[in-house]
């Protein structure tokens, strides 16, 4: 089915919030509502029978006089995300509030789900480069506010780049800036040229400016400068298309349709966020009309969910789980029949198939049709007999290897690392590999991956679970793949394959996108041959809409265009 | 009285002190690090290092510890970079959420709980003692995080009768929120009291002085009413233990029904390594509990003279 195809109606929900009732009802309520609601589920009573009195699902749009309604999403995410610049709860806090409020210079065409998306003019009207591409020139649009009417200019992007790389700037924001690291890591300089232009220096030739301004956030210098940084997230201002008009930390956010934005207005008059990091809840929720969007729910509802009609949502989607060997020490370093043993002796068909097929089976780094992707070349197929072959000439015998694999038990975009570990740990067995499996929470993997595996803490670790979002924007790959990275932050795995090297960082200076990915397309082919990674499995980026949805974008992206959807009243 | 009060105050300051040493231990053992959580996988070790100096980080252990206290003694409770919001803010919003809860959950589940276990025990081995028993047991057996994902799918995914999540205290529609996590959090209360106050029933009418009422001719409604005094202590020791874990905040509870108190304040900030507001919170979540613990104590002295001889 289409994103963009309607789907009729056929499951009308009522929202149980919208109704004022006193207290003596509520009581009455419930004191009838455990045994008639044991025997009205056990009796099979149709949800769309019982739910179809009392009105529709509550969209909310009609009645605020707006024409795309509200829409209302029970995000993964634990709590709220920080409508901060950046904001956190990682690439969610970008989804649903960073790319709502604010403008880049640059924006993803998100709008298609045909091809990657890529940069596009946004707060920048257009830019000019030098040749070797240390210089870059931008010409800003005119004529945009923020959302309490401070104009946007020279003097704001300025503001912003003293504000994270100028530590003796009066707004100087110590911990955003740390966390806006990777993103400002190339720029040297920044300077006002005029009103409306202003020119970057990098510290070398850097082909992907563009991608690194997608994410540098514009807030008000107004409001930065009446409240501070440590006071900014309560009266976050953007330029974005939609305004922050409630936010309570770790409830809910509201966001209303910004009229006056200065490119193509929002159709929905309002989002509301919510922070539900339970999955059965999440459900629920949905399921109950209380939201038109779920983020990941468990993969067991999917065909329960598509019988009622809901929009489950699936696609190419650039995130996989791609775990790492610690090639830091052996048994991986320098053996890449053993690496190319346990690729083989992956069953990826089976995993993919314990989690009700919401992924892809993953023949490289990236999914087939991705500019990076490497065509005629299969990877790693489920294959027993080559894998223990491959394994008795990468000298070892069966049972005589006990690796040690660290994974996290949740968090943004890592799938569902419990079923798939379990049978990750079979699979290897098969082939006479044991592996102690250890769950960790996201928070520790992190720092395991920052601190590196070659660090004294870590370093009885084999594998370590990676959840990348593989191949979204170039830049990215830059922690995984290069031997020695920017900033200067750790090689976490030990990873140092000189051709992916030459490779990579010709790609970083390449004149054109094309030239650029085919770069890359070669250091996927190194990678692949040499086993640099457990190619395990694309994330299809699993998410259920309400059938009043329309207008969505299943984007090659974990971002979202939320101009293009509207909500059925 | 006012001894007890002051003896069990003086008491309550090294429980307090002994808490928070142990939650304060305990995070700096925890793996992963809490300059790396609120600066993300993003940030270059040079500047964690400085993250890690601002947040005080980098000091020994026993100085960042007397600087909490410090602080805490003067009645600032810190400010929590990874939410960006002071501390005391923080605990004051959760907390109401959770008391809000917690005194519904405990209303349902104490209140119910004697009601049942009265009737179980003066109807001791007859069916409604028998219905009773089981429904206690039940309770009990039946863990309230699973409870509460039945009652989701029966109750808001199935039948669309309750909203899943939220408190609803914007926006009026407080008690239908509250009904699915007030009966999952309050069950293990509801059938813990059931159980105590039956027990207590059945031995205190077991009891001689009641054979003597009995002889004095006094009536079933005049018994009772000795009978009541005499059973309740035990029933308001448990009623104390189970009120201060609900005031805890039920980490499943919360999380599951999206009702954002202690339980998911604490989690979170376990998760985020958030330090201060992990030991703020830990510190209000054990004051609570001595605090309710000793008006359980002064209420039990005040109803049975015997026991102020024992609290004293």
């Amino acid at each position: 089915m289409s994103p963009d195809e309607p789907i009729p109606s056929r499951r009308r929900v009522r929202r149980p919030g919208r109704t004022s009732p006193g207290r003596s009802r509520a009581w009455r309520l419930f004191a009838v509502l455990i045994a008639l609601g044991l025997i009205a589920a056990a009796c099979g009573g149709s949800s769309g029978d019982s739910s179809s009195e009392g009105g529709s699902a509550d969209t909310g749009g009609e009645a605020e006089g707006g024409t795309g309604g509200t829409l209302r999403i029970a995000m993964s995410a634990g709590n709220v995300p920080w409508p901060s610049t950046p904001p956190n709860e990682g690439y969610e806090g970008y989804r649903f509030v960073g790319n709502n409020i604010y403008d880049g210079l640059t924006r993803l065409n998100l709008d298609q789900t045909e091809e990657l998306p890529t940069p596009q003019p946004s707060l920048a009207e257009s830019w000019e480069v030098n040749a070797d591409q240390t210089e870059w020139t931008f010409t800003l649009r005119q004529g945009v506010t923020f959302h309490d009417g401070t104009p946007f200019n020279a003097d704001a992007v300025i503001f912003q780049f003293d504000r994270n790389k100028t530590p003796e700037f009066e707004f100087f924001d110590k911990i955003n800036s740390a966390r806006y690291n990777a993103t400002f890591r190339y720029f040297k300089t920044w300077e006002k040229v005029d009103d409306y232009t202003v020119k970057f220096t990098m510290t070398q030739p850097y082909a992907w400016t563009l991608y690194d301004l997608l994410t540098v956030y514009f807030p008000s210098p107004t409001v930065v400068r009446a409240v501070g940084n440590d006071n900014y997230n309560p009266s976050a201002v953007g330029t974005g298309p939609f305004k922050m008009t409630k936010y309570v930390d770790g409830e809910v956010m509201e966001l209303t349709r910004n009229d006056e934005y200065w490119g193509t207005k929002a159709k929905l008059d309002k989002i509301v966020l919510y922070p539900q990091a339970e999955a059965a809840s999440r459900l629920a929720a949905l399921q109950s009309g209380e939201v038109e969007w779920a983020e990941v729910p468990s993969p067991d509802a999917v065909p329960q969910l598509e019988a009622e009609g809901f929009q489950v949502m699936m696609g190419q989607h650039p995130g996989a789980i791609m775990p790492r060997f610690n090639e830091h020490r052996a048994p991986f370093k320098d053996n890449v029949k053993l690496r190319q043993a346990l690729n083989y002796a992956l069953d990826r068909e089976g995993t993919n198939a314990l989690m009700n097929n919401v992924g892809e089976p993953a023949s490289q780094y990236v999914y087939e049709g991705h500019p990076d992707y490497v065509e005629d070349n299969p990877g790693y197929s489920y294959d027993l007999d080559k894998a223990k072959q491959l394994l008795a000439e990468s000298g070892f015998e069966p049972g005589q290897l006990n690796l040690k694999m660290v994974y996290t038990t949740g968090g943004s975009g890592n799938m569902f690392p419990g079923p798939m570990m379990e049978k990750l740990q079979a699979d290897f067995k098969a082939i006479g590999v044991n592996v102690n499996i250890v769950p960790v929470e996201w928070n520790t993997l992190i720092t395991i991956g920052l601190e590196g595996l070659d660090k004294p803490q870590n370093a009885d670790i084999d594998i370590l679970w990676a959840s990348p979002a593989a191949g979204m924007i170039p830049p990215g790959y830059n922690v995984t793949f290069l031997c020695d990275r920017p900033g200067p932050q750790p090689n976490a795995a030990g990873l140092c394959d000189p051709v992916i090297n030459e490779n990579y960082l010709a790609a970083m200076q390449a004149a054109t996108p094309e030239e650029s990915h085919e770069y890359v397309r070669k250091m996927m082919t190194a990678a692949l041959d040499n086993a640099h990674f457990l190619f395990w499995m694309q994330d299809k980026n699993l998410r259920v809409l309400a059938p009043s949805v329309q207008g969505y974008h299943h984007a090659q992206s974990w971002w979202v265009d939320f101009t293009t959807i509207s909500v059925d009243g | 009285m006012l001894n007890i009060f002051i003896r069990r105050v003086m008491l309550s300051i090294p429980i307090l002190l002994g808490v928070t040493v142990i939650i304060f231990l305990l995070m700096t053992v925890l793996p992963g690090d809490p300059a790396t959580a609120l600066v993300g996988e993003d940030a270059t070790p040079a500047s964690i290092a400085r993250v890690r100096a601002d947040l005080g980080l980098d000091d020994p252990l026993p100085v960042r510890y007397v600087n909490w206290l410090g602080d805490t003694l003067s009645g600032d409770l810190g400010y929590s970079p990874y939410r960006r919001r002071d501390v005391t803010d923080l605990i004051t919003q959760a907390w109401t959420n959770t008391a809000i809860l917690a005194g519904f959950s405990a209303l349902f589940g104490l209140v119910g709980g004697v009601a049942l276990g009265f009737v179980a025990g003066i109807k001791r081995g007859k069916a409604a003692d028998k219905v009773i028993s089981v429904f206690s047991l039940t309770g009990l057996s039946i863990p309230s995080f699973f409870l509460a994902i039945v009652m989701l799918i029966i109750f808001s995914a199935k039948l669309g009768w309750l909203p899943s999540s939220g408190t609803g205290l914007d926006d009026g529609t407080f008690f239908q929120h509250l009904i699915m996590p007030m009966v999952a959090g309050s069950l293990t209360t509801l059938a813990i009291t059931t159980r105590v106050t039956r027990a207590a029933i059945i031995e205190t009418y077991g009891a001689d002085f009641v054979q003597t009422l009995r002889a004095k001719g006094l009536g079933n409604t005049e018994i009772f009413r000795h009978v009541f005094k005499n059973a309740i202590s035990p029933v308001l020791t448990t009623s104390g233990l189970q009120v201060g874990y609900l005031l805890g905040g039920a980490v499943l509870i919360e999380t599951i029904f999206r009702w954002p108190g202690m339980g998911m304040l604490v989690f979170n900030a376990i998760s985020s390594r958030d330090l201060l507001v992990v030991q703020g919170a830990t510190l209000v979540i054990a004051l609570t509990f001595v605090l309710i613990n000793l008006v359980v104590d002064l209420v039990q002295a005040t109803i049975d003279p015997r026991l102020r001889r024992v609290v004293a």
